[in-house]
This record gives C-alpha cells, structure tokens and sequence, in this order.
C-alpha cells in the first residue's frame, strides 16, 4: 500500500508547509487538552461560592479572576468549555454517523428511497438552523441531556445533502461500473470505493460541521436553551456577564474569546486541509 | 492581384516585441516584428497555432492581458499606440481600430439584445438619437447580408446561428466606420459554406467601405483566396512578407512552401499527404540562428550560426538566408 | 411564461403545508399523542366533511382542520395567556422581523457585492485580502460576541445607540448589522468567483474591444450576467438570515418572532410555536419565490427556456 502511505505523507506535508496551519492546529489541541484536563487544572473546587469576594479582577492567584458569586472564573470558563465541547462533539458524531449512511444510501442506491428521502430533507433543510435545533429539542424534552441530540439530529439533513451529493458525482464514475463488472458486491464497492475517495471530504466537512455545532451550542448557552444552572457552557457565561459589562468586561470576554480562539482555529485547520489536499490533485 | 492603393499607411508596426512571464520562464511570444498596413487592403497573417498572430493582433487593439511587456512602436497615422493610457485606447477602439473574434457563439453579450448591443456602440462613440442609431444598426445589418433586419435587432444572441451572429460582430465593429479591422481567425468556428459567405463579405466591405483589415488564419487556402498582401509568420517572427499572387506563384521562404505545398488542393492524388517535418519549437527554446533551420530542406551552416537579416527585394521582404551572398558562399 | 409563475405560485401551498406538517408531528410526538388545545371550531363545513368520510378525531383530521383554519380563516387559535388571538399577537412581530431581514439582505447587498467586484478585478488588493480575511473572521466570530462588542462601543461607551427595544429607527443599526455579517461574507465570496468568471468571457474582450469604457463595462457588462448566480445566493441567504435575526432579536431584546418562539418552546406553548413555525416557514417560501421572479427577470436565457418548455424543476 505504499501509493496511499506517499499521500497521506504528502498532504501532512503539504498541511505543515504554512505556519499558520501550524499555529492553528496547536491552538486548538491546546485549547482541547485545558478542557480535557480541566479537573487536574483547577486547584480548589471552582463550584465554591465566596460571597465576599464577588467579581474579584484578574489577579495571580486567580488567572480569570472571580465571578458573580465569587467562584474561580478560570474553572468556569474550563468546566464551560468541557461542556460546549461535549455536546457539540456528541452532536456532531451522530449527526455525522447518521448523515453520512443516509447519505451514501440515497447517493449510491436512488431510485424511490432516494427521492422520497431528499424531499423530507429539502423540507428540513429550508428550515432555520435554530428553529430545528428547538423543534427536535422539544421533542425530546428540554435540558442538556437531550440537547445534544436535538443537535446532532439536527445536522442530519444537510450532511446527508452534502454526501449524497458526493456519492452521486462518484457514481457515475467508470471505476464503479468496472468493479461491478467483475462481480465485487455492493457492499465491498462501497467500503473500498466510495468511501476511499470522499474520505478527504468528509474530513474537511467534519471539521466545519463541528465548529458550527460549537457556535449553536453557544448560541442556545446564551439563550438558555438547553442548560440549567449551575451547568454553565462558554456562551452561558457570556450571557451571564452582559448585565455587568461595562464594568467587569472580562466576565463576558474571557468565554468570547475562547470560542473564538476554538472556532477560529478549527476554521483555519479546515482551510489548511483544504488547500492541503488541492495540491495533492 | 496588386491594389493600385496610395501609399497612405493606416498601420506601421516597427520592431513589435511582445513577452511574458509565466511559471516556466519568460518568454517572447512575438519578436522584434514590423509591418505595414496600406490603406483600403486587406492583409493576411498566415502561420501555425503559436506563432504569434492572435498575440500581434491583439496588441494593436491593446487587448492583451496585464503581465505581458511590450516594446517597439505601433503607429496609426503617426500616433504610437503602445504608449497610449487606457482611456486613449478606449477612445480608439471601436471607432478607429475594431476587432472580430473567433468565437462568434461567444462574442455577443447575452443579456443583452442586438438593438441594445449595436445602440452601445453608437452612443459610447457617435451619440445621436434613438432611431438615428437605430436606422444605423438596420443599415448595417443589410451591409453584412442579414435577411431580416428588423426582427433581428430583437433577437437575443444565443437564438441566432453562429454565422448571424458573425455578421453581426462584423457588423457592430464596422458600425462607427473604423479605419481598420482586425479579424482573428473569424471564420475557422463556422462550416465551411458560411465559411465563404463570411470571406466575401469581408472582401465586399473592404471595397465598398475602404475599411483595411487584418486577416488571420492557419489556414493559408483562406489567405490566398482573400488577402491583397499576405505575411507569413513562424514562431513570433515574420519570415515571408509578399502580394498574395507572388506568394503564392513564387513563394521566397521554404516555410512558405512547405505551407503551400501541403495544401490539399495542391496535392496530385495517390499521394501521401505532404507536411513540415518536424515540430514547431517551444517558445522557451528557440533555436539559434534562424529559427526554421532544424526543419528546412535548405539549411546551411551559416543557418544554424546567425539569424538571418530581412531581406527586401522587388516589394517583397523575406526572412531567409538563400537570398544572401553569404548563403551562396555555404 | 404566466403558466409557469402561476404553477409556482399554485406549488407554494403543498410546500408550506408539508413544512407544517412535518413540525406538527415533531410536535404532536411530544405530547405523545394527546392533541394539545388547538381552537378547533365545531360544526363548521369541515365537519360535515369529515362525518362524510367517516373520519373521528385522530393526529391527521386534526392536522387538515389546522391547517384549513390558518389558511381559510387565517386563524392559528388563541393563546390562554394573554387571551389574545395568536394572530394578532404575530402579525406586528412578523412585521419586525420581516423590516430585520430585509435590511440585513440589502446590507448585505449593498456592502458585499462591491467589495466582491473590487476583489474579482485584481489580485491581491487590499479589497481581496479585506474579502479573505473578513469571511474567515465573520464565520468564526458567534453572533452574540459581535453584539457584546457592538453594545461595548456604542452603546456603553459611546452611547449613541440603544441596547434594546424598539424606540425608534436607530434601534434597528446594531440588530441589522450582527444578522447581516454572516450574510455580507457569503456575498462577497459568490460576487467575487461570479465576477471572475463572466470577467474572462469573450463577450467581455469583445465589448472591450469595441471600446465600450470600462466602468460601463464592469457595470452593464460584467455585473449584469453575474446577477444570477449572486441573487440564487441572497436567496438561499434568507433563509439564514432569517434565522440569524431570530436570534438577535433576543439579543437585543426586540420583540419580534425570535424572542415569541424562544419564549413559547421554554413555556412548552405548542400552539404559539406552531404558529409561529407557520408563518416562518412562510415567510421562508416567499422570499425564494421572490427571488426566482427576479432571477426569471434579469435572464433572458432563463426566460427561453422556460417558455419553450425546457425547464421543468420546480
């Protein structure tokens, strides 16, 4: 298997050839692990609230300061992380899962399954984003538990947009019809074949539908969807530090720019990849 | 057959040099050409794809892209077009200098009308007033052959046959009455019946409105039966500058005559078809000395070592060593 | 030509009332069954129907009385709470909404479409890298940050716009420009590979060559044959920026659709949700429409092919 080995060598080569694809890989995994590790980080336990030190400002001791009700802003802000990460990583697995098969049995069989499928799909995906994301979210009951299903279940329909899309465009392609003509079975074809060469998109949407699905989760943290207090998310603490900031700014900021830094360099990945894999062809 | 035309220059071209830059180097698409365009004759560039007449031709109307430099003097009737802003250029194209494409299926604009189109032209240069500019167009349209103006001006362009709608691009270029025409091979995307139809219109126009024109072709058949005066290019140069007749009956410069003699009509049946042999050379690597040496039955030494000088003899000019002392001396 | 928009016209109610349906029985899945109070008149001429037919309460003759409601009667039922009809109760709101919406697309227009023009015409000025680096930071940027931000400047320290409400026309700058970032980004970047690629046609050197200048030409020329893939954008757009100035509206405390449907699934109101997915998802479908009139407008080619029959999807 050495052609693939050369082309997997050459697209990380190809992807670590611009610094800032660099930079932005290692923003992220860092951002990731401080999340990931946030119980080992966060010395005292950052659910304490000290009444009497309310709105503390950034000083050695605590590096993001205090909160509202004196908690460790640092652990907030980590634990809030942990939790947007969660959910927007559980919602995108099963939406990317469940999209992707539909997607890949409407592409590759058609017929009725098919345009009976899309017309549901099109329907959803006419559909605002939040508006689904609220709908499906009622269904299953409102609070966190449930809400990284409405999320998930919410992608669906435009990934399974996007990958029969794909699926379709490879159909057609000679290769298929030759490995059919010498008797290999659907199922082989479509592991071997058609996966192969929409993996390096998959990839690509992967990353986009995840920084979309930590935006939303944000959002809805913002809005008091789907978490209850004390749960907090990143965009919960913004939400929390509105009313007080023009004077404590840094409640609001520090959580802001998190997602930010998260999405931004998520984007960035996204784009190296891309350009990454165009020089491949 | 030799137009008894006055001496009256439209074009003078001197030492036309045209470059670019592109990933694998630099390169000189055109080199150190020069030609002259009489009044009321029409001119024929004949030569293989990449020689370089798209490119001369389009640098007269300055329609070539940004990375290109060019040196050397394009005069139209003293003025040096090359040193000219794109405003001034503007104001020449159109209505002194007009261009006809090769594509006639994607010259027209599509959204827009032929009405519109033909009126645009009229107002940027000659403003007048709607049915001034609107009997123009008809006028036009009946010079170019169309059978029915009228409904034509109503038209959208993509309803119409590519060979209407090289009339038309005829036409609109001739709308304003410009004192040259330059047609890019306008007839190679079109069959081979309005082939001649397009061949005798411009022939017609050129008698009948004393536009010069500029004809290029692969094709030297279209040439020969259109031109007054023809040059011969290769590989960004002019090797063969003649009256068409002369050209053709006593051609000077071998490429010429390998061109003509692979002319089917000029093959005796039974035969295997006649060509150059060789290829053209890549424009990043032009052979020294003269630039047709490797393929040309004639070569001698002083071929392959020194480019040759132009030559001028008896109103014709050739690039070629054979008509030199120095050749006969080997 | 009038066959085709009248069939499209026609087709506007299937789709609204499969968008409706599929959102009642999300709904309808919730209560498990149990029909949530919908006003459902009595012995009215959709009765006698459904006595013809044999047809007892169930989750679909209550769909078909919904829907025949809303759409006859224009009547989506009442609300306890306020004891006022979900109608009246929408109507305003759908208004402000629909005003956000509208001016975040033309913003997004008139901001976008320039500056993609000015990044298609040559490389690397400092309106291409402005495009690039915008749309990287715009998709990047949560729609509440941009607020904050906003809030901080203008309203906060500046104190020249207000936070919330909606007093008068100045309340409506900051909603209007966090809804329509997202938007501007998207314009640009279509503007900007639509312009590319029509700037490269013959019939742009062609017209060139007939010394049409060249403002002229950028702006009959060029712009005019890349309206029609810019506009099928906007349109696909609205759909996003409806939902984006859904949730500014709660942001900014306005009251309109975003902040009455948010309320409504926290208070588990099914009926005001409903109603209000409704007239969305109207609002939704008329926007495309409009869009697709337009686009038959500005096309020639488009026109043709309707008219002779060609085009067939709907």
């Amino acid at each position: 298997m050495t052609p693939k080995r050369n082309k997997l060598a050459n697209i990380v080569r190809a992807y670590f050839s611009r610094p800032l694809n660099t930079i932005a890989l290692l923003c992220f995994i860092l951002v990731v692990l401080l999340c990931v590790f946030a119980p080992l980080i966060v010395p005292e336990n950052y659910n304490t609230i000290h009444v009497n030190r309310i709105f503390e400002k950034p000083s050695w001791q605590h590096i993001f300061g205090r909160d509202r009700l004196g908690r460790d802003y640092l652990g907030r802000v980590l634990f809030g992380g942990r939790l947007t990460l969660k959910v927007a990583s559980f919602a995108t697995v099963i939406g990317f899962l469940l999209g992707t098969a539909a997607g890949i049995l409407c592409g590759y069989f058609g017929n009725t399954l098919d345009t009976v499928v899309m017309r549901f799909i099109e329907t959803l995906e006419a559909v605002p984003f939040l508006l689904l994301v609220l709908v499906f979210e009622i269904m299953l009951g409102l609070g966190t538990g449930n809400y990284r299903y409405a999320l998930g279940v919410a992608m669906i329909p435009r990934l399974t947009h996007f990958v029969r899309a794909e699926v379709m465009k490879l159909r057609s392609q000679e290769y298929i019809e030759a490995s059919r003509s010498i008797g290999c079975s659907e199922m082989q074809i479509i592991f071997r074949h058609i996966l192969n060469n929409i993996f390096p998109i998959l990839i690509l949407q992967l990353l986009r539908c995840f920084a979309e699905a930590v935006l939303t989760c944000t959002i809805c943290g913002y809005l008091q969807i789907g978490f209850t207090p004390p749960m907090a998310d990143w965009g919960t603490l913004v939400a929390d530090g509105y009313h007080v900031l023009r004077v404590y700014p840094w409640i609001s900021l520090l959580p802001s720019g998190s997602v930010i830094l998260t999405v931004l360099s998520l984007n960035l990945i996204g784009n190296g990849l891309h350009d990454a894999l165009g020089q491949k062809q | 057959m030799s137009k008894n035309t006055e001496n009256n220059l439209h074009l003078q071209v001197k030492d036309l040099t045209i470059g670019f830059r592109t990933r694998q180097g630099e390169a000189e698409a055109v080199r150190r050409i020069s030609f002259q365009l009489r009044q009321g004759e029409i001119l024929g560039f004949v030569g293989e794809s990449g020689s370089g007449k798209s490119v001369t031709c389009k640098s007269i109307i300055g329609l070539l892209p940004e990375n290109v430099t060019l040196s050397g003097d394009i005069l139209f009737h003293g003025k040096n077009l090359l040193a000219c802003t794109e405003k001034e250029m503007e104001k020449y194209r159109g209505r002194h200098i007009s261009m006809v494409f090769q594509e006639p299926m994607g010259s027209l604009d599509p959204s827009f009308r032929i009405e519109q189109l033909l009126q645009e032209v009229i107002m940027v240069h000659d403003p007048c007033s709607r049915e001034e500019a609107r009997r123009r167009s008809l006028d036009m349209l009946k010079k170019v052959d169309i059978a029915d103006p009228v409904n034509c001006l109503k038209r959208y362009p993509f309803e119409l046959s590519g060979g209407m709608q090289q009339r038309i691009m005829i036409a609109m270029a001739l709308l304003c009455r410009p004192e040259i025409l330059l047609a890019d091979e306008p007839t190679t995307a079109l069959d081979v019946i309005t082939q001649g139809q397009i061949l005798d219109l411009l022939r017609r126009l050129n008698d009948e409105l004393g536009t010069s024109v500029i004809l290029i072709s692969h094709d030297m058949g279209i040439v020969a039966q259109t031109a007054d005066r023809v040059a011969v290019m290769y590989c960004g140069q002019i090797v063969e500058t003649a009256d068409v007749q002369d050209l053709i009956n006593h051609p000077m410069h071998p490429y010429t005559e390998g061109l003509l003699a692979s002319l089917p009509e000029r093959q005796t049946g039974g035969e295997e078809l006649r060509t150059i042999p060789g290829t053209v050379p890549s424009i990043y690597n032009i052979p020294s000395g003269c630039t047709f040496h490797n393929r040309c039955p004639y070569a001698r030494s002083v071929c392959a070592a020194e480019a040759p000088p132009m030559l001028m003899h008896d109103g014709r000019e050739v690039l070629c060593w054979r008509h030199h002392e120095r050749y006969q001396n080997g | 030509m009038t066959k085709y928009i009248l069939k499209r016209v026609l087709l506007i109610i299937p789709s609204l009332l499969l968008v409706v349906l599929v959102i009642y029985s999300l709904l309808t899945f919730v209560s498990f069954g149990k029909p949530f109070s919908l006003s459902l008149y009595r012995g009215d001429f959709l009765d006698k129907i459904f006595e013809f037919f044999h047809v007892q309460g169930g989750f679909f003759s209550r769909y078909v009385r919904y829907c025949w409601n809303v759409i006859v009667r224009l009547d989506f039922g009442s609300s306890a709470q306020t004891g006022m009809t979900i109608t009246e109760e929408l109507m305003p709101r759908l208004g402000r909404t629909m005003l956000l919406t509208v001016l975040s697309l033309i913003t997004a227009a008139v901001l976008g479409i320039p500056l993609g023009i000015g990044a298609a015409m040559n490389r690397n000025n400092w309106q291409d890298n402005l495009a690039s680096v915008s749309t990287l930071l715009l998709s990047s940027v949560p729609s509440y940050v941009l607020t904050i931000i906003l809030v901080l400047i203008f309203a906060l320290y500046l104190g020249v716009l207000p936070v919330s409400g909606i007093e008068n026309w100045t309340s409506y700058i900051m909603p209007v420009i966090v809804t329509s970032m997202g938007s501007i980004a998207e314009t640009t970047q279509i503007t900007r590979s639509a312009i590319s690629s029509v700037m490269n046609r013959q019939y742009i050197s062609a017209s060139k060559g007939m010394g049409i200048p060249s403002r002229q030409l950028t702006y009959m020329h060029i712009l005019r044959n890349s309206l029609t893939p810019i506009i099928s954008t906007l349109a696909r757009n609205a759909a996003a920026v409806l939902g984006s100035s859904l949730i500014v509206e709660n942001f900014f405390t306005i009251p309109a659709l975003g902040s009455y449907l948010i309320k409504a699934v926290n208070d588990r109101n099914f009926t005001r949700v409903l109603g209000c997915s409704f007239v969305i998802a109207a609002a939704l479908i008329l926007i495309n429409f409009a869009a697709d009139l337009v686009n038959i407008l500005i096309d020639p080619k488009l026109r043709a092919s309707i008219s002779s029959g060609k085009a067939g999807e709907v």
